[in-house]
């Protein structure tokens, strides 16, 4: 339960208060009564001494009185007027006895005489002779009594004498019953003083209580304050400062309270630029860029403005960190994220909302990806241009480290309102868009649209096919012969890989290569493939042809990967497979990006035994310093050249220009692509060469191959060709 | 707290003090009745050594103060005689006196003209010197009646009532019952002064005490009162608001007003010794506090005529008292 400080404070002086005024209440009655029982029996006392003396006094007085009286009846024998003096004073109540004698102690009369014996004895020789001589006897007797003799004289003669004895029984009983009636006005006291007592303690709680309650309030309410400022504090509604003018120990909690929340704001400030900026480049991240995006959104809305988003995802970043270095690769990423700012802002300069401090914002939402919005984007052809200008941000290129680095991006575009009606949203369509142009050949811009959407939730899918696909079965090579041209004859075979969906049907390379690439399934399909191909490869050579030679693509996403040559060794031996026989296709492209490790991939793997030839070659850099530099043993030319030969001189020029530096450089050649007898004519007119292509046969499964290239029947000749054509 | 107990001490101390005051009054009211008449041990035997004074006392304790002194200084003059001790005997009533008398107890009485004259007659004293009481030798018994009163003589108190004191009063009760009696006038004796009184007596009152006669008179309880010249000058006894509303209407002729007589059997040497002792006495200074106590008395005179006469007459009014109303 919650207890209030001052509601204890209160409780705790009540209680304190109560136990005090009880101990002094308690002391004082305890006191009052001790002294109270000690003054009765002082008094008691003083009364039973005082009414025992008085009644000493009075059994003299009386004693006298009675002597004087008794004279005349005595000296006459007046036994009436005797009896009658004797009857007034038996009446009283403390006499015990009384009688009158004469001088030789005889009893006259006896004043009990009628109704009791007198219990008194009668004198004894010394009384009588004291009362003989006139002197009075005065003795203390048992049983609270005394008795008093006096001599009855008339003049000097003694004529006789009265014998009093006076009881203090009924004295006794007197003081006792004052004793009582003490007693009980005592208790009586005692008892209104114990309300009395209980009333001042009630009081002074009751007051105690008060007075602390408004004590505590006072000392409580700038607590009460200091707490709700803490609790502002905790919630960062509010950093003060507070004023607590106060010299006490709450004045100094207001004072280091204002220290803290000062510091506490200062680190939030750090804390929420940390949480909220890249720290690389000190742009905003993707929360903040989230966060502004869907004000931005809510501003848009509300003015029924246009809004875009333009997703910059820059290409080959990822080379340039691997090859050289991380360094350098932020450096080139500061460049970037100040050459896009400085163009926003000359860009929006000239714009009619430049002043609107929301107007744009530039991103770092990941690696090496950018976003960045911009209001006010009155159609597509303004975020068209938008998207022109960044991509003018990167050239010319960027010169870092002495090394001068080309970089180009890819962007997504997406608006606001058609594309979403969030940051969420907006960002999404922008990443998909984005990723398009990354599939489609980079180095471009896209809008956003509906089918790409649709895409790339195919691709989602896909994605999650594939990882199964291994499992499952549905992967298959597919064998495409490649021919010698001269003698026609099935020399050697491409492993194409080809995966039946059991959703999606036979899925193309070109659609699920890429995403396997982008998943990093690449790696495992890639080793599927190099083992599965070798295994054939291993299987032909022992039952067909020795000589036979397979080639396997390798994609360059696999190339970083230091296991390849590894992979290739153990497959080698494990199905001993003559390494000479196995031939690797790459792409000059995915060589280009981290040459150093390509070449010393390739030289591992150039050891082995195995070829490596180049793929596509003729669309990418297709540099003769390249065929050095990487030590290829043959390109395979680029089937656009060869589709094109027949019509195009410039293209049949360049192939054959290909053929012949090739040849002069001592490499084998591979023609892709030939679709008809006249382009193996044609190709084979002046060279020796392999060829590969419709013509000859589509990519084969397994067993149809073996009919195909290891039967007699089919080996093709120009011959051949001259009669197939 | 304390006070609570100064009502025991105060209650206690008014009652003290009214037991003793009840007890003072009741003797003193107690009538002198004779309920036993026992003698005396120590006094049977008469010896030649002791001189006795005696009178008829209701008070012995008073009157034995009175005596006591006189009768040392008697002896103190005697002790030639052989006479050596004294002693005081007092008697309730005038019949012990004369047993007393007669048993040869008693050497020397006082007595007033009227006990003087009864002791002679009855037990043959023999009276000696006239005492001066208070400095006066005689007085005299007035009767009185209001001012506004029809009586004027004391004939006209024939149906009246007359407030006289007790019968051993001489001067307010014997010497006007005597005077009424040998006017001729018949006397009732009245319990209460509201009884009725016959149309030809004269009613008689007799209070307890000649205090009360005024009181009586003035209130016109009773038409007529009797007192002593002596008592009439008092203030005490008659206020001078009541004498003014008083008229006397008899007044007596002077009686002597003590008398000491000596018993049958003392001797003439000591008869003759104390008669000289007592006419001398005046003129002893070491008599004088014996004679101040003895009644306040002057000094002694030897009889002459007149108190003779008065003895006479006493005798005689005894005998008519006596006859009419026996106290």
């Amino acid at each position: 339960m919650r207890v209030k400080l001052h509601v204890r404070w209160a409780g705790a002086i009540a209680i304190l208060v109560f136990a005090m005024a009880t101990i002094v209440a308690t002391s004082l009655l305890y006191n009052f009564q001790k002294a109270s029982e000690h003054l009765t029996e002082i008094n008691e006392q003083a009364i039973s001494k005082q009414l025992l003396e008085q009644l000493q006094v009075q059994g003299r007085e009386l004693s006298a009185q009675l002597a004087e009286n008794l004279a005349n009846p005595l000296y006459y024998y007046d036994l009436h007027n005797l009896q009658r003096t004797l009857t007034m004073v038996q009446g009283l109540y403390h006499v015990s006895s009384i009688y009158v004698f004469d001088t030789q102690g005889h009893i006259v009369l006896d004043g009990f005489d009628k109704e009791t014996q007198s219990s008194e004895p009668s004198l004894s020789k010394a009384q009588l002779e004291a009362i003989q001589k006139g002197n009075y006897w005065e003795q203390n007797l048992p049983n609270q009594k005394s008795l008093f003799i006096r001599p009855v004289t008339i003049g000097d003669d003694v004529i006789g004498g009265v014998n009093l004895v006076l009881t203090f029984a009924q004295t006794q009983q007197n003081i006792s019953e004052m004793k009582r009636a003490s007693r009980a006005k005592e208790t009586e006291n005692l008892s209104q003083f114990s309300g009395f007592a209980v009333m001042i303690t009630l009081c002074l709680v009751i007051v105690g209580a008060a007075l602390a309650t408004a004590m505590a309030r006072q000392h409580t309410r700038p607590i009460h304050r200091l707490v709700e400022f803490a609790q502002a504090i905790g919630s960062r509604n509010h950093y003060g400062p507070i004023m607590v003018e106060r010299n006490d120990e709450l004045g100094d909690l207001g004072h280091a309270l204002n220290q803290m929340a000062a510091n506490l704001q200062q680190h939030t400030e750090q804390i929420e630029h940390l949480a909220y900026h890249d720290s690389l480049t000190q742009l905003p991240n993707r929360s903040r860029f989230t966060l502004s995006l869907d004000r931005a959104i809510s501003s848009a809305q509300k003015n029924q403005n246009r809004l875009s988003v333009f997703c910059i995802d820059l290409d080959g970043f990822k080379r340039i960190n691997d090859t050289l270095g991380h360094e350098t690769g932020n450096q080139l990423l500061k460049a970037i994220s100040h050459r896009i700012a400085c163009k926003f802002r000359q860009t929006v300069l000239f714009r009619d909302h430049s002043q609107d401090e929301n107007e744009w914002l530039l991103a770092r939402l990941g690696d090496d990806e950018f976003a960045v919005f911009l209001q006010h984007t009155a159609n597509t052809m303004e975020a068209a241009f938008v998207a022109q200008c960044i991509m003018q941000t990167f050239t010319p290129s960027f010169f870092l480290d002495d090394h001068d680095l080309t970089v180009t991006a890819s962007i997504g575009i997406a608006s606001y309102p058609e594309n979403g009606k969030n940051a969420a949203d907006l960002l999404r369509c922008a990443d998909i868009a984005m990723y398009r142009v990354k599939a489609e050949g980079k180095r471009d811009f896209k809008f956003f649209s509906e089918a790409m959407d649709a895409t790339d939730n195919h691709k989602m899918s896909l994605e999650a096919d594939l990882r199964n696909a291994i499992g499952l079965n549905e992967l298959e090579l597919y064998y495409q012969p490649i021919v010698c041209s001269q003698t026609g004859k099935v020399i050697a075979a491409e492993a194409l890989l080809r995966w039946h969906s059991e959703r999606h049907g036979n899925v193309s390379p070109c659609e699920f290569i890429p995403i396997a690439e982008e998943c990093g399934l690449i790696h495992e399909i890639g080793h599927w493939v190099i083992r599965t191909a070798i295994k054939q490869l291993a299987q032909w050579n022992r039952t067909y042809d020795r000589h036979f030679q397979l080639s396997i693509n390798i994609s360059g996403a696999q190339l970083p990967k230091q296991g390849l040559a590894q992979i290739l060794t153990r497959e080698i031996i494990e199905q001993g497979v003559t390494p000479e026989n196995l031939h690797i296709e790459v792409t000059e492209t995915s060589l280009i990006f981290n040459k150093e490790a390509s070449i010393k991939l390739l030289d591992t793997i150039k050891a082995l035994g195995v070829k490596i030839w180049l793929d596509d070659f003729g669309t990418g850099y297709s540099s003769l310093s390249h065929l050095k530099l990487f030590n290829v043993d043959g390109v395979k030319i680029d089937r656009s050249f060869v589709s094109d030969l027949e019509e195009n001189q410039e293209d049949r020029t360049l192939t054959f220009a290909i053929i012949a530096m090739a040849e002069a450089l001592g490499l084998n050649v591979v023609a892709e692509g030939v679709e008809s007898m006249a382009q193996w004519h044609l190709l084979a007119q002046k060279h020796s060469l392999y060829l590969q292509g419709y013509v000859i046969s589509k990519a084969l499964k397994s067993a149809k191959f073996e009919q195909f290239a290891f039967e007699p029947k089919n080996i093709y000749t120009l011959e051949k060709v001259d009669t197939l054509s | 707290m304390n006070c609570r107990y100064y009502h025991y001490w105060s209650i206690f101390a008014v009652f003290t003090a009214l037991l003793v005051t009840a007890i003072q009054v009741n003797t003193a009211q107690a009538d002198t009745v004779d309920i036993v008449n026992k003698q005396n041990p120590g006094r049977d035997q008469r010896r030649n050594d002791v001189l006795v004074i005696a009178k008829v006392s209701d008070n012995p304790k008073k009157h034995f103060r009175y005596l006591k002194p006189m009768a040392d200084y008697l002896v103190s003059k005697m002790t030639d005689l052989g006479i050596n001790k004294s002693e005081v005997l007092l008697a309730k009533n005038n019949q012990q006196m004369i047993q007393y008398l007669k048993a040869g107890r008693v050497d020397l009485i006082t007595e007033s003209v009227v006990s003087t004259a009864l002791f002679a007659k009855q037990a043959k004293t023999t009276p000696l010197v006239r005492k001066w009481k208070n400095a006066s030798p005689s007085y005299q018994s007035l009767i009185f009646v209001r001012s506004d009163s029809d009586v004027h003589s004391t004939t006209g108190l024939i149906g009246k009532r007359i407030a006289l004191a007790d019968p051993g009063s001489t001067s307010a009760y014997f010497i006007p019952m005597a005077t009424l009696l040998q006017t001729g006038l018949p006397v009732v004796t009245l319990s209460t002064p509201h009884d009725t009184v016959p149309a030809d007596a004269v009613g008689v009152f007799l209070t307890s005490s000649d205090k009360t006669i005024s009181p009586l008179v003035y209130g016109g309880v009773v038409e007529a009162g009797a007192l002593s010249s002596i008592d009439w000058k008092k203030k005490k006894r008659v206020p001078k608001k009541h004498k003014q509303a008083y008229r006397i209407i008899h007044s007596s002729h002077a009686w002597p007003r003590m008398l000491e007589s000596v018993a049958a059997h003392v001797n003439k040497t000591v008869k003759n010794r104390i008669k000289n002792i007592l006419i001398n006495a005046h003129l002893d200074p070491a008599a004088k506090s014996a004679l101040y106590a003895y009644q306040k008395t002057s000094k002694f005179e030897a009889l002459n005529q007149e108190d003779f006469n008065a003895l006479a007459e006493a005798e005689q009014m005894l005998s008519v008292v006596n006859t009419v109303s026996p106290p």
